[in-house]
């Protein structure tokens, strides 16, 4: 009789501890907020561990500055070779390696040639191994011709100083970048009809002494100076970030610039949520986030927001950039902060927790949170249209006709997909 | 990860949840002190140190082999962990003392005194349904 | 192993009859016996010492057969009654304790020895030999301290059915023990004639030469309390001491003098200690007294000699021993502490240990039904597990444990190592001037008692049922105690 007694006891007093019980002040804490976009949706890669790697590296005089012993690029270039030598050994997988200056030029693969032979033929003019006219880079006809290669379970990755050279004088130069631009654009827009792959680009930076080609395909000699150089990674989405990821550990982190990923993804799902503590209560449904700050006095709200970028391409520093999200009012401020802690099961489905601060926020008032699709500002900084007369700082920051290049990329992009906000909250004071 | 984020508690804010779990002042992760490791501790060890008291130390006399000198330990430590978790989180509620983006009271650090003490009170249930078995004097207590 | 009869004579054979079962009950033990059969002789079967040592054995016996084992050192010892002897139904034991003698019912002594019907010549003898009081003798009440009846009673006892069947029962090996007052009427007159008619066994009788050889032992009872003069007897105490002269006297010739005896044991007391007189039946219920325990001793020391160290010859024994009691200190009070090294050793422990069970048996153990010895295991021991007749002769047998150590309390020299009734938080302080054992940070009192319980109670519960667990708990446990606790 006793034992039945605390037994029922124990279940009673388990029961009282349940959140559903009468103590509980219901909906105070979750409240899911899905925002999902679609597409046109195109043939889907097929992740696969035998991927296809290309290597196509700018072998132009300009990219002599880099090509010094114990140099930034070289180590880095080295490095990305070798990796993707080794997770290609199998026996369907293949990394082939390329230069690029007027053409494509094939060298041979990492199962038959040396990298070391590779690397150490473009210092040497006049090596037998050394193909094409490395004068000129067309990297109009060089960037479509990769995309145009671009297959199923293939990754290509370009290594340049994206000068384009294409052997033409000054005043051609500015309709060259034009060119450029369009033939980027169709390109990718024809090739994403077919296919879906990302391209993501790496701006990183290395030691240079050597000659810069300029507009007016006139030598500028440099020593001991910083230039920008571009690592281009399109194709098969899983394994290009993995590539991404790989150079972002195991370049030096003063070595790293920026980086912009272009995806086309059609199913755009941010899930996000409302974190409401005490005083705070949902009113309505979840469609357009209602709230009710019960306590009287402050007009100030604060509010936490988990949301899951998972589905998102855009990388970490896009992410974390308020700047890439449009808050208001204009006195609303936001702070984001990627979650670290994954096992906390508070945190749990969520990537980023957004902080978010109205002073005033009176009553049906409303607060909207975007995240933008947009071009990443780096690439307007990097950009030049003349480089004629660089300054220091600019010889270390901007290449020449760069945003036209990427432009091209966005432009291709933004034709199969209509995508502006990745993400959008409103949450309304009621 | 803590017990405290695998069991069932009262409705205490998440917000008291995650200033105990330690959010830092900006918000920005787990970094500060951890109220909820030291309750966490502060239950087991009260739990297994009264338990063990009455089974095996100086409450394993004839004289407090009765189901009431068992409810009166069962009740006074769980009290006194509830108290004492309602100490450490009521410390946290003035403002400056936590994330300026949790919102919480007193009423929620009253809510997670008594999850503390409820689940104190369960431990030392479950505790003493082992223990008893090698007590002496108290294998009999509560039946 | 071996059967010890022993003969209890008269009141004061019963009397010590009870005081060696109280003993035995506590733990005591009878070197390589067997059975102890008790054979009470009295023509008074109504007496209150005897009707009250028969009840005390009778509940020995039950409460033995229910609860003792292995464990225990509680009842360990086998009373039997000398008809339970050849009885295969040994579960179920009926034997009578009492010898009864045919024809003193309703009998004066006179129309015992059909005086009446006496020639001129024998009636004129016979009344040289007994007085006109001594005719009239109603002898169911026993023989009111006249030998001279008794030896003339008792002189048929070996034609009796009882001494045939004891005779028949006897082995080589056992051995016989003869409880007697010498200042009395049926003891005084019953020991001589006992001792006779084993020792002269015809072939007639069965196995009458293991007889003729037996092992005998014997203890005379010197006065040791006087009888207050009422209206109510004929006893008059100031002739027992003439009377134990003239009595020791013949035994000078006729028992110790003739080597019929291995060991002859002599006690007394010079003390007065006035009983209410009574002429017998159910008024004769003497008070306990020391000399009674002192003079059950006896039969221990008897039990413990070797058989080569009583040997005998021809119906003669090579060497008898004499022996009388005494104590290390003399006193009015005796406690553990006057009695000599190797008595305190034989009884203290044992008596406590009983005392310690029956003062928790009487005070606590309802009390304490929840703890955990008595809810624990296979066989619980609360008052509903346990057989309920068995649990009532427990606590008569203990009710009459108290009786005789608090009238050998109340007795004139008093017995008195204990006191009696402390419980509670005082049940360790039972033994004078020894009182409980405290130490720091540890339980005393009950409370020590129950943690001991509960510690222990584990180790018994592979025995087969309640009864037997409690006993042989209480005995483990109090011995405990007292190892821990109390200074014997």
């Amino acid at each position: 009789m006793r034992t039945t007694v605390l037994f029922f006891s124990l279940i009673f007093l388990i029961q009282a501890c349940t959140t559903g019980n009468a103590f509980n002040q219901n909906g105070h804490e979750e409240t899911l907020i899905p925002t999902s976009y679609s597409g046109t949706k195109a043939k889907q890669l097929t992740p696969n561990t035998s991927i296809k790697y290309r290597i196509y590296l700018d072998n132009s005089y300009s990219m002599n500055g880099y090509f010094k012993d114990g140099s930034n690029f070289l180590s880095t270039v080295n490095k990305l070779i070798t990796h993707l030598s080794n997770i290609s050994d199998d026996e369907n997988s293949i990394c082939d390696l390329n230069y690029i200056n007027n053409g494509i030029n094939y060298f041979g693969n990492t199962k038959n040639i040396d990298i070391g032979k590779y690397l150490g033929s473009i210092n040497d003019f006049y090596s037998n191994d050394q193909k094409g006219n490395r004068k000129v880079t067309d990297l109009k006809d060089v960037l479509k011709s990769v995309i145009d290669s671009i297959q199923q379970n293939t990754v290509n990755v370009i290594i340049t100083d994206g000068i384009p050279s294409p052997g033409l004088n000054g005043q051609e130069s500015g309709t060259y970048l034009d060119i450029l631009q369009n033939c980027i654009y169709k390109g990718v827009y024809s090739k994403l009809s077919k296919l879906e792959f990302i391209t993501q680009i790496i701006k990183c930076k290395s030691g240079f002494s050597g000659i810069y080609i300029n507009q007016l395909n006139k030598g500028i000699k440099l020593e001991g100076n910083e230039r920008p150089y571009y690592i281009f990674i399109m194709g098969e989405e899983i394994a290009s970030k993995k590539v991404a990821e790989f150079i972002r550990k195991h370049i030096e982190s003063s070595n790293f610039q920026s980086s912009v990923l272009f995806n086309n993804s059609h199913n755009i799902t941010v899930k996000s949520k409302i974190l409401l503590g005490t005083g705070y209560e949902i009113v309505g449904n979840a469609s357009a986030m209602k709230i009710h700050k019960k306590n009287e006095g402050t007009n100030e709200v604060k509010l936490r927001i988990l949301a899951d970028y998972k589905t998102i391409s855009q990388n970490d520093e896009y992410l974390l950039n308020f700047d890439n999200y449009e808050v208001t009012p204009v006195d609303a401020k936001i702070t984001i902060y990627k979650i670290t802690n994954i096992d906390d099961p508070l945190n749990k489905g969520f990537t980023h927790k957004i902080l978010l601060t109205i002073p005033n926020l009176y009553q049906n008032e409303q607060v909207k949170i975007c995240l933008k699709n947009i071009q990443p500002e780096w690439i307007k900084e990097t950009n030049t249209t003349q480089d004629i007369n660089l300054s220091d700082s600019e010889i270390k920051q901007k290449t020449f006709g760069f945003q036209y290049i990427v432009n091209g990329f966005i432009d291709g992009y933004r034709e199969r997909k209509l995508i502006d906000n990745y993400f959008t909250l409103i949450i309304k004071n009621q | 990860m803590n017990i405290f984020d695998s069991i069932i508690r009262f409705s205490y804010s998440r917000d008291l949840l995650e200033h105990l779990k330690g959010l830092s002042l900006n918000g920005e992760a787990c970094t500060s002190q951890s109220v909820y490791q030291m309750v966490t501790l502060i239950v087991l060890g009260f739990s297994i140190a009264s338990i063990l008291n009455y089974y095996f130390g100086l409450f394993n006399r004839p004289l407090f082999s009765r189901i009431f000198s068992w409810l009166f330990n069962v009740v006074v430590v769980p009290f006194i962990v509830g108290i004492t978790s309602y100490s450490l989180a009521v410390s946290g509620v003035p403002s400056g003392a936590h994330c300026s983006y949790l919102h919480f009271f007193k009423t929620d650090c009253l809510l997670f005194g008594l999850t503390a003490f409820a689940y104190t009170t369960v431990l030392c249930i479950v505790l003493s349904t082992t223990f008893k078995l090698f007590s002496v004097n108290n294998k009999k207590v509560p039946f | 192993m071996k059967n010890l009869f022993i003969f209890g004579i008269g009141g004061t054979g019963s009397r010590v009859v009870k005081a060696l079962t109280m003993m035995l009950a506590s733990g005591m033990e009878l070197r390589d016996v067997e059975n102890v059969v008790p054979i009470i002789i009295d023509p008074d079967i109504a007496n209150g010492d005897l009707t009250r040592t028969v009840d005390i054995l009778n509940l020995y016996r039950e409460i033995r057969r229910k609860g003792l084992s292995e464990k225990s050192s509680f009842f360990k010892t086998n009373i039997c009654a000398l008809s339970d002897l050849g009885n295969t139904d040994k579960d179920n034991p009926t034997g009578e304790f009492i010898f009864e003698i045919e024809g003193v019912k309703d009998n004066r002594f006179r129309d015992f020895i059909s005086f009446q019907e006496l020639d001129k010549s024998n009636k004129a003898f016979s009344s040289i030999l007994f007085s006109d009081e001594n005719l009239n003798t109603q002898m169911e009440v026993g023989f009111k301290g006249n030998p001279n009846i008794g030896s003339v009673v008792l002189n048929k006892f070996s034609k009796t059915a009882l001494f045939q069947n004891f005779a028949s029962c006897f082995n080589k090996d056992d051995r016989i023990f003869i409880i007697s007052s010498i200042f009395g009427g049926t003891g005084a007159a019953g020991f001589p004639l006992i001792l006779k008619n084993i020792r002269s066994a015809d072939a007639q009788v069965p196995r009458s030469q293991f007889l003729r050889e037996a092992q005998i032992g014997a203890i005379t009872v010197l006065p040791y309390f006087s009888v207050d003069k009422n209206d109510r007897t004929s006893i008059d105490s100031n002739s027992f001491v003439s009377k134990a002269k003239a009595a020791l006297n013949y035994y000078s010739r006729n028992v110790s003098g003739n080597n019929s005896l291995q060991a002859l044991y002599y006690i007394g007391d010079s003390a007065i200690n006035g009983q209410l007189g009574s002429d017998g039946a159910a008024e004769q219920k003497n008070r306990a007294h020391f000399v009674e325990l002192a003079a059950a001793l006896s039969i221990q020391d008897f039990c413990s000699y070797e058989d080569d160290e009583l040997s005998i010859k021809d119906g003669k024994v090579h060497k008898p021993k004499f022996l009388e009691f005494g104590l290390h200190e003399e006193a009015g009070k005796i406690k553990f502490t006057d009695l000599g090294k190797r008595t305190r050793n034989l009884i203290a422990k044992p008596l406590t240990q009983y005392l310690l069970f029956k003062n928790y048996f009487q005070y606590h153990f309802d009390e304490y039904h929840e703890d955990a010895w008595a809810k624990n295991g296979h066989n619980k021991l609360q008052t509903i597990y346990l057989d309920k007749t068995w649990h009532k002769r427990i606590a008569e047998f203990n009710y009459h444990f108290e009786d005789w150590l608090t009238e050998m309390s109340n007795s004139n020299v008093s017995f008195n190592p204990f006191i009696y009734r402390n419980h509670g938080d005082d049940i360790l302080n039972i033994v004078v001037n020894s009182p409980e054992k405290k130490k720091f940070l540890s339980v005393n009192g009950i409370e020590y008692f129950r943690k001991i319980l509960n510690k222990s109670e584990p180790d018994f519960d592979i025995l087969p049922d309640s009864n037997q667990k409690l006993l042989a708990l209480f005995s483990s446990v109090t011995e405990q105690i007292i190892n821990s606790k109390i200074s014997l």
